[in-house]
């Protein structure tokens, strides 16, 4: 598990995190969201050991991961603008981290390669932005780490590619536990692919659930009501977070559990009803609004 | 931890992306200094066996400690090894590349800090093994080839240790490759400079600084391990140190030690979001903006006194350009460190209070604040005192016999007086005198003064040098230090130095007396034995108020055997002559000399052959209105203002109707046969004049030449006399 405790670093006095907290448990894949600014590379750059925090801790698997070879073993960092060997190929970049990490896997890693049809022996500096990301990720996947840190790595790849990375990942996680932690200030990106968000906001952590837990917790219903009368029946039941209308039909977003929702409504008898799945951006608003904040201002 | 497998794959792996770098190397050494040996053999065929020695050391040269080619590939390489290997760190992708490896920063440092140093290492040594293979196999081999060799491989290598390591402190120091070499100047050259700057205006507005103490050197010296390049430019140009080489080198593999450990400290805590900034320490930008703006004020405001006020009066222009220097180079500093020209000006404050600090020094200096010029050490605080007197003595030559060879010294670093008693009535008055002679100066006037060097040996060890404008020699508190015997055998230090039986002839002369004879060794000996003691005797008064009665000059041949820096023994036979003037009180040598056929005169036996003439003294005038009509100008259009003829003015006027043809100036005076005896009555051997009077000027005499002709050839030895200028001259335009 990956653990940081009031974590905070400031650069030339700007507080860039501040007092951040959070756990990123095994075997799952962690989003971390928020704006540019919001201090996602700083919180990763310190748990891969670039940085030092300034107060807290961070650790890896209970070891404090700074200046800790042995901690940071099980990490593996990519970083938003990864740098790639000079005129290194992709199998002089399995060279370099062969020698550094100890369980790097080169027969997966080429198997991987030959996959996504990636060619070996060329330079790296003439590939295309989205090659570089996936060259990047197999080196991550290879490299045999319990955690894999992705600053926007998935920012750039194709919907396809996008498929085979989650299915590589997802291979990953089965197989060996892998956990990847993946930052992104694009929801949508995450929106298919994490268990866990947590969401960064000037510094801070606003919130970190789990995807599931929030998906249970909160629904989407489109429904037409027969009057006014009972459309108030309906509502006054029920923990409306977000009410939207468009000619008669309403979209409420409500907090409960599902089946306790649909039933309430059913009986009420609305001339139309469906309960319809939510975004994460739709979660995310209404979570933030819990907390105080437009999350539209937040991320959108 | 890295285990010993993982670090020689990191060795490799960072060798290999520094690959540009090891051919570069391979190149500059592999191929220039094999094929400029190879070309040397085949252009130099038919050495005799005797010459083989000198031929192997001169191929043996470009890898010397003095080749000037290693000593460039030395920093040069250094400087690219410490980029190449550690440049890593002014980009934000390759920090969080190489950081986030499971790999210790120690282990990194030691990976690019051991590739850095193979890199200039092997390449090297191959150039060595080339090189003495093509020696041996063509036959040109000699040991001296291994010392050469083995010394240049010490110096080069720890001088580029000593260098590379110094950049990849300053590459740690920073985060920007523009900002690195801004910063390498400022650490290679800020200790140089600082002192060369204050050194300037010691120059500058110390009337007694003395050249002679060279305490630029000296203080290079104490400061040498805050000048990275100290070591290495000292140990390839090792003359007027006073540490041997390998002392240097020591003190450079410590110095090596040192400083590759502070270099590993500030590599692990230099923060990883240094790159990209200008400075990755923000505790260092205030030492390095303010020491240069103090640096610039001070330089700057030297640059416009010299440029603007060489006066005395109010430094104006000085201070100008101390504030010019400040605000500039705060300007520059800042904009660097901002990358943004708009904040040049911040921290105005700080500015201001360098510029303050800057215009405090340079009045300061100007005005000797701290009485550099009244310095004289407490007596009880001196340990010794050597002296040197311009204008007194000039003419004596200081070589002394240093055991092995003869060499040049100087009385300063030689002399050693002792009775501080004695001699420190005579240095309170070089101070009254020099303040006096000062004080002249600065109200306009001038002042006669001779300089008077002195080296002030105190009891701390340290030796403090000045120069004084001394009023005349003063002979009263002169003449305790003249007659005592530690100043005799430093001032004559030939005479006391110099085995005598290296005596191998002497010349004793009066004008036109002149007897040469060589001398065996018996005589030799006796010679410098009342010599000796002679010297030893004489007073003051003597030297001061008489002439001498003649000149000696012995010849003395050196023939001891000399090693190079290599141990190889030289072949040399140094001849050397001294030559010292003869007083009445040296009776036993003037009997020495009678003995073998020469008397102390000037007694001439005419021929009829010879030629003579006068010269007219000239005067330095102050006031010309004051000698129209009583002299003439020798040149009125030009030199009015400076000099005037003196002497008779009949005689000048004789010498201007005289006829057009004669060949010399127009203050020449030829003398006619008749009246040649009559003048060489009243001349005086100017040899004498140039021993006896110091510092008289001949101008102010009249000038007699005579003319010898030379037996067997068309050519005459010129033999020069004095006549005093207020001597009736009459008789030669009588008739």
């Amino acid at each position: 598990m990956i653990k940081a405790e009031n974590v905070v670093k400031r650069f030339d006095g700007l507080l860039a995190v501040d007092r951040v907290s959070v756990e990123i448990k095994e075997g799952i894949v962690f989003g971390m969201v928020g704006t540019n600014g919001a201090g996602k590379s700083t919180l990763l750059r310190m748990i891969a050991g670039v940085l030092k925090a300034d107060e807290g801790t961070i650790t890896v698997d209970e070891a404090p991961v700074f200046e800790n070879p042995v901690a940071k073993k099980e990490v593996f960092y990519i970083s938003d603008d990864a740098y790639y060997l000079n005129n290194g190929t992709p199998v002089d970049m399995a060279d370099y981290y062969g020698a550094v990490y100890e369980k790097f896997n080169r027969k997966r890693y080429l198997e991987l390669m030959d996959q996504l049809g990636l060619p070996l022996s060329r330079k790296i500096s003439t590939f295309s932005k989205g090659m570089k990301k996936q060259v990047s990720i197999l080196l991550g996947v290879c490299a045999g780490t319990k955690y894999l840190l992705c600053d926007e790595t998935f920012d750039g790849l194709d919907p396809v590619m996008r498929q085979a990375v989650k299915s590589i990942f997802a291979k990953e996680i089965t197989e060996r536990g892998l956990t990847p932690v993946l930052a992104s200030h694009n929801l949508r990106e995450l929106e298919d692919i994490c268990d866990h968000v947590g969401l960064l906001h000037k510094g801070g952590v606003l919130l970190s659930k789990d995807l599931e837990e929030m998906r249970t917790g909160i629904h989407k219903i489109q429904c037409v009501f027969a009057d006014e009368e009972q459309e108030a029946r309906v509502l006054m039941g029920l923990d409306v977070v977000n009410k939207d209308q468009r000619g008669r039909l309403k979209t409420l977003t409500v907090r409960g559990v599902q089946e306790e929702i649909a039933s309430r409504v059913a009986a009420a008898e609305p001339v139309f009803f469906e309960m319809l799945p939510l975004t994460l951006e739709e979660i995310f608003i209404s979570e933030t609004e819990v907390a105080g904040y437009d999350f539209k201002k937040l991320i959108l | 931890m890295t285990s010993r497998s993982s670090f020689f794959k990191l060795l490799k792996e960072d060798l290999r992306q520094r690959l540009w770098t090891v051919v570069l190397a391979a190149i500059v050494f592999i191929l220039p200094v094999p094929i400029y040996i190879a070309m040397e053999i085949s252009g130099s065929r038919g050495f005799s066996t005797g010459m083989l020695d000198n031929f192997a050391r001169r191929l043996a040269e470009p890898m010397a400690y003095s080749s000037i080619w290693l000593v460039l590939v030395t920093i040069v390489g250094a400087l690219i090894c410490a980029v190449s290997g550690f440049g890593y760190l002014f980009s934000k992708k390759k920090v969080d590349f190489f950081h986030s490896l499971p790999v210790k920063r120690e282990t990194l440092f030691a990976v690019r800090y051991i590739n850095g140093v193979l890199i200039y290492l092997v390449p090297y040594l191959a150039m060595v093994l080339v090189s003495i293979l093509i020696i041996t196999f063509t036959g040109n081999m000699k040991a001296v080839v291994f010392t050469i060799v083995a010394k240049g491989l010490a110096v080069h290598l720890l001088g580029y240790l000593a260098i590379y390591t110094t950049c990849i402190l300053c590459v740690t120091f920073v985060g920007n490759i523009v900002v690195f070499f801004a910063v390498c100047g400022w650490v290679f050259g800020i200790t140089p400079v600082t002192l060369l700057v204050f050194n300037w205006f010691e120059e500058r507005f110390f009337n007694t600084y003395s050249y002679l103490g060279d305490s630029f050197n000296e203080w290079l010296y104490s400061l040498r391990f805050l000048f990275p390049g100290y070591f290495y430019i000292y140990s390839v140009d090792a003359s007027g140190l006073a540490v041997t080489r390998a002392s240097l080198l020591l003190q450079e593999l410590a110095f090596v030690v040192v400083l590759t450990a502070i270099t590993l400290l500030v590599y692990r805590v230099r923060p990883s979001d240094g790159a990209g900034k200008a400075i990755a320490f923000p505790v260092l930008k205030p030492v390095i903006r303010i020491s240069v703006e103090l640096l610039a004020g001070a330089l700057m405001g030297m640059m416009f006194s010299e440029m603007a006020d060489r006066s005395y009066g109010v430094p104006g222009w000085m201070v100008f350009g101390a504030i010019l220097g400040v605000v500039l180079s705060h300007m520059l500093i800042q904009s660097i460190f901002h990358f943004d020209i708009r904040k040049c000006f911040a921290g105005k404050w700080s500015m201001g209070a360098c510029a303050v600090v800057t215009i405090a020094f340079v009045l300061v200096m100007r005005y000797d604040t701290f009485g550099y010029d009244k310095y004289l050490p407490k007596e009880r605080k001196i340990e010794s005192v050597a002296l040197e007197m311009t204008g007194f003595d000039r003419y004596r030559n200081n070589y002394k016999y240093t055991g092995s060879y003869i060499e040049w010294t100087n009385e300063l670093d030689e002399m050693e007086l002792t009775n501080i008693k004695e001699v420190y009535p005579y240095l309170e008055s070089l101070v009254a005198d020099n303040e006096a002679y000062w004080e002249l100066r600065e109200n306009g006037q001038t002042a006669e003064s001779m300089r008077v060097n002195v080296a002030y040996r105190l009891e701390n060890g340290k030796t403090v040098y000045r120069e004084y404008r001394a009023n005349g020699i003063r002979e009263d508190l002169f003449a305790p230090i003249f007659e005592s015997q530690e100043y005799k055998e430093v001032h004559y230090s030939d005479v006391y130095s110099i085995p005598a039986s290296f005596v191998n002839s002497m010349t004793a002369a009066h004008a036109m007396n002149v007897l040469h004879m060589n001398l065996s060794t018996a005589e030799g000996e006796e010679l410098m034995s009342i010599l000796r003691r002679e010297l030893s005797a004489q007073t003051l008064k003597e030297k001061l108020n008489t002439l001498p009665v003649a000149v000696l000059n012995m010849t003395v041949i050196d023939r001891t055997p000399l090693y190079d820096s290599d141990g190889m023994p030289i072949e040399s036979t140094y001849e050397y002559t001294t030559e010292l003037p003869i007083y009445a009180s040296f009776t036993e040598t003037l009997r020495f000399m009678k003995e073998r056929g020469f008397t102390a005169s000037g007694a001439y036996e005419w021929t009829g052959e010879e030629r003579m003439r006068v010269e007219l003294p000239e005067i330095a005038i102050k006031d010309p209105e004051q000698y129209v009509g009583e002299v003439y100008s020798y040149d009125a259009s030009v030199e009015l203002t400076e000099y005037v003829l003196a002497g008779d003015s009949k005689l000048i006027e004789s010498q201007i109707a005289y006829p057009e043809d004669w060949d010399y100036g127009y203050n020449v005076i030829p003398v006619d046969p008749e009246d040649f005896e009559r003048l060489y009555a009243l001349c005086t051997w100017e040899d004498l004049y140039h021993y006896g009077k110091p510092g008289f000027d001949r101008y102010e005499y009249y000038r007699v030449y005579v003319e010898v002709p030379q037996d067997g050839y068309n050519m005459y030895e010129t033999y020069r006399f004095i006549i005093p200028a207020d001597a009736d001259l009459s008789f030669l335009y009588a008739n």
